[in-house]
């Protein structure tokens, strides 16, 4: 940072020096101070021979015409000054003038570039750092491991006490700090408070080995509950008490007075436990598996076109067409292969049986139209930069062309069939217009071929929609995406270093 | 041409060999006649784009690889139409080394074995044996006996270039041509590659293209001299230098030109 405050007040300095510097065209200097001298000196001997102040000389030598002296004064002045002159302006079309002027505009262009080009990087750094550490400081609150591996559709629970239930009196709780007020010594049971979507719930944190709560059930089929409590918060609960009275306690109230209410109570006839949901799980398997059959269709079409526009297809009409579709293609708008993938490919996945309107299937074949004149681009570039004395000394020691194709081009194209590879799992993790049509906008829990499912980019997409925007929740997303790219790009760079061990550096 | 000449084995004969770049616009080689002899080395020399290289790549059939090409006239290898062999199997048979040093970016080892691989050999002991023979045939068994595994590209530009020949070698092929090989090296380097063909003749027949004449003196023994596409003169080195029965050739060795 001192460095670059330096160099601006170095900048500043400099403009504000520039007439000091040293930019002075001593040649043309030399030729002014003489025209000057010349002149000065005609002025004093007019002032000599007339006897009169230097500044008043002028106006008498014009006056006194007749005077031969000032005449011949005149006349000499007249023909040195036309020297001067002459040499000034022929000295001002020589090319020498010329790069002495142009040293100084130069400089200034110089000045003004260098500032230019720091100064946008310095723009553009700035707003990279803002929208990263944005998307940090909202995000990181709300990105733990449960909302990354959890589920996100709202778990509910209906329990109640078992059948013929009766509360004992004299059971042993002591494995609970009894003494805590967060405890119901009747139930045997400590709550805590769960904060959900900024509102407060009661919800359970310890449950005694011989509570009554570790046998509830569930209310519909007398199932018994062994999900555990963890993660769970209480939505309501109703409770009978001693002389069948029916009392709904809400769980949106304080640990004290929830305690006060089930404490009356003998018996649960119906509990309502929530789960928090919202998890991103469905969204980041549905990218994985996204990105892992897009690369499977993708990825061979891609390197078998580029390898073939590169090595075998001759220069002609057909194939420079072919290269300018390619071109065109890249500069669709991906909204287009949405539609294009609705109309064409979610036919195709519905033959799958059970499937019903998008699935990934569609989405990958989708994002395949996307990727691959990508992938043939930069695979074809990094094929025709091999050199041809490679492929020629290979045909030369007796290969054909196929084991030279794969012996020599595909292995020096390494670094750009992973550059297109890097490049590709970067468009599929990003795309969401596309798939919104191809694909659904359904967040699933697991990734399915049955029907609708949401990447990551598309979840985001969805819980911006609303009319309550998720921003924090999106930003936890896109700290996932971001550290995706990132272990991605890392691993792909290493592979690259590996595989490059016989090129010298 | 000399009566003398003829107890020489012939490898190739050339008769009648026109080619054509640019489908027939520009003409490469013009009824060119001449015959390769076994064992011996023969050089070509001319000013540059008088169709030595072209020639040259004629006798592997490289010079099909170039677009809107053709050739006409036979070339005969052992007394069989270069055309009627698979161009594979010639390629074997007649290696070829370039005149930059292109040594493919794999390992030492890699690059004598590329050769032998593609021709389906897999056993390692045969491997080992070609590698060997080969490093040793092209003089650079001593130098990088220990650093097989490393990297081709980190050695010196001349024994990258001797590390072409080996590869050339690794084929046991029966013909090498070389395309100016010692243009991209220096003096020591060129003297060692010098030396290494003169070692070489005794069990291959080499074609060399050359700018350098001195050089062409030194090693060959045929030279032919092209112009323009023409075949000049052939004979035998010695005779070729010292009584030049052509005008323009011995304009081109007096250096009056070229």
């Amino acid at each position: 940072m001192l460095r670059r405050i330096n160099y601006f007040s170095k900048l500043k300095s400099d403009l504000k020096n520039f007439n000091s510097l040293s930019f002075k065209d001593e040649k043309l200097e030399l030729l002014k101070s003489k025209k000057k001298n010349i002149k000065k000196e005609y002025y004093n001997n007019i002032a000599k021979l007339t006897n009169k102040p230097c500044k008043l000389s002028l106006f008498y030598s014009i006056f006194s015409k007749d005077n031969e002296e000032i005449n011949n004064l005149k006349n000499s002045y007249k023909v040195e000054k036309a020297n001067i002159q002459n040499d000034l302006d022929e000295y001002k079309k020589s090319f020498e003038y010329h790069k002495q002027r142009n040293l100084k505009f130069r400089s200034i262009k110089d000045l003004l570039r260098g500032f230019n080009s720091f100064f946008f990087a310095f723009l553009i750094v700035a707003l990279l750092v803002w929208i990263i550490v944005y998307i940090f400081a909202t995000g990181s609150g709300k990105l733990t491991l449960d909302k990354i591996f959890g589920n996100y559709k709202t778990e509910t629970y209906s329990l109640k006490t078992e059948n013929n239930f009766a509360l004992s009196d004299n059971l042993d709780f002591s494995d609970l700090d009894l003494s805590s007020p967060n405890v119901s010594k009747k139930w045997g049971v400590e709550f805590k408070l769960l904060s959900v979507n900024d509102k407060s719930y009661v919800a359970i944190s310890k449950v005694s080995e011989n509570s009554p709560f570790n046998y509830l059930v569930n209310i519909n089929n007398d199932e018994a509950f062994d999900r555990g409590f963890e993660g769970l918060y209480i939505s309501s609960m109703s409770v009978m008490d001693s002389n069948n009275y029916l009392n709904i306690i809400v769980g949106q109230t304080t640990v004290e007075n929830f305690i006060t209410e089930l404490d009356k109570g003998v018996e649960i006839v119906d509990s309502t436990f929530l789960g928090e949901g919202g998890g991103f799980r469905g969204s980041l398997l549905n990218t994985l598996a996204l990105i892992g059959l897009s690369l499977v269709f993708a990825f061979p079409l891609g390197v078998g076109a580029a390898i073939y526009l590169g090595v075998y297809a001759k220069e002609t009409k057909v194939t420079s067409i072919i290269r300018s579709l390619i071109d065109m293609i890249s500069g669709v708008p991906s909204i287009i292969f949405g539609l294009a993938g609705a109309l064409i490919f979610i036919p195709v996945a519905s033959l799958i049986p059970g499937t019903n309107g998008g699935n990934l299937l569609s989405g990958a074949l989708t994002m395949t139209m996307i990727l691959l004149p990508t992938i043939v681009k930069t695979v074809e570039e990094s094929i025709k930069v091999i050199p041809k004395s490679l492929t020629q000394a290979s045909l030369a020691l007796g290969a054909s062309k196929t084991e030279t194709v794969f012996k020599v081009v595909l292995p020096n194209s390494l670094p750009g069939i992973l550059t297109s590879l890097l490049l590709s799992i970067g468009r599929i993790i990003g795309e969401s217009a596309a798939l919104v049509f191809a694909m659904g906008t359904t967040i699933a829990e697991y990734a399915n071929m049955n029907g609708s499912n949401a990447t990551l980019a598309v979840h985001i997409w969805v819980i911006l929609g609303g009319d309550h925007p998720a921003y924090d929740n999106a930003c936890a997303i896109a700290i996932i995406i971001i550290i995706i790219v990132l272990i991605l790009t890392l691993l792909i760079k290493l592979i690259a270093f590996k595989m490059n061990k016989f090129k010298v550096r | 041409m000399n009566n003398e000449n003829n107890k020489d084995e012939v490898v190739f004969d050339v008769k009648n060999v026109n080619l054509f770049y640019d489908n027939g616009a520009k003409q490469a080689l013009k009824d060119i006649n001449m015959k390769i002899y076994k064992n011996k080395v023969t050089a070509f020399i001319g000013p540059s784009g008088c169709g030595k290289s072209t020639l040259l790549r004629c006798f592997d059939r490289m010079n099909e690889l170039v677009d809107n090409s053709y050739r006409d006239g036979i070339i005969t290898y052992n007394g069989e139409d270069i055309k009627d062999i698979n161009s594979i199997y010639l390629r074997t048979r007649v290696g070829m080394v370039f005149q930059q040093p292109n040594p493919f970016p794999m390992s030492i080892k890699d690059n004598i074995f590329y050769g032998p691989r593609c021709q389906g050999v897999k056993d390692k002991k045969i491997l080992n044996e070609i590698l060997d023979e080969s490093l040793k045939g092209a003089a650079l068994y001593d130098e990088v006996k220990d650093i097989l595994n490393k990297s081709a590209l980190g050695l010196s530009g001349g024994q990258q270039q001797r590390l072409c020949i080996a590869r050339t070698l690794a084929m046991s092929p029966d013909v090498i041509l070389m395309d100016e090989p010692t243009s991209a090296l220096d003096p020591i380097a060129t003297l060692k590659i010098e030396e290494l063909i003169n070692e070489l003749k005794k069990k291959y027949t080499i074609i060399i293209v050359t700018h350098n004449m001195q050089q062409a003196a030194r090693i060959s023994d045929y030279t032919a001299f092209f112009m323009l596409g023409e075949l000049v003169e052939f004979n035998k080195t010695e005779e070729f230098f010292s009584h030049p029965q052509d005008k323009r050739s011995e304009d081109y060795i007096t250096g009056r030109f070229g």
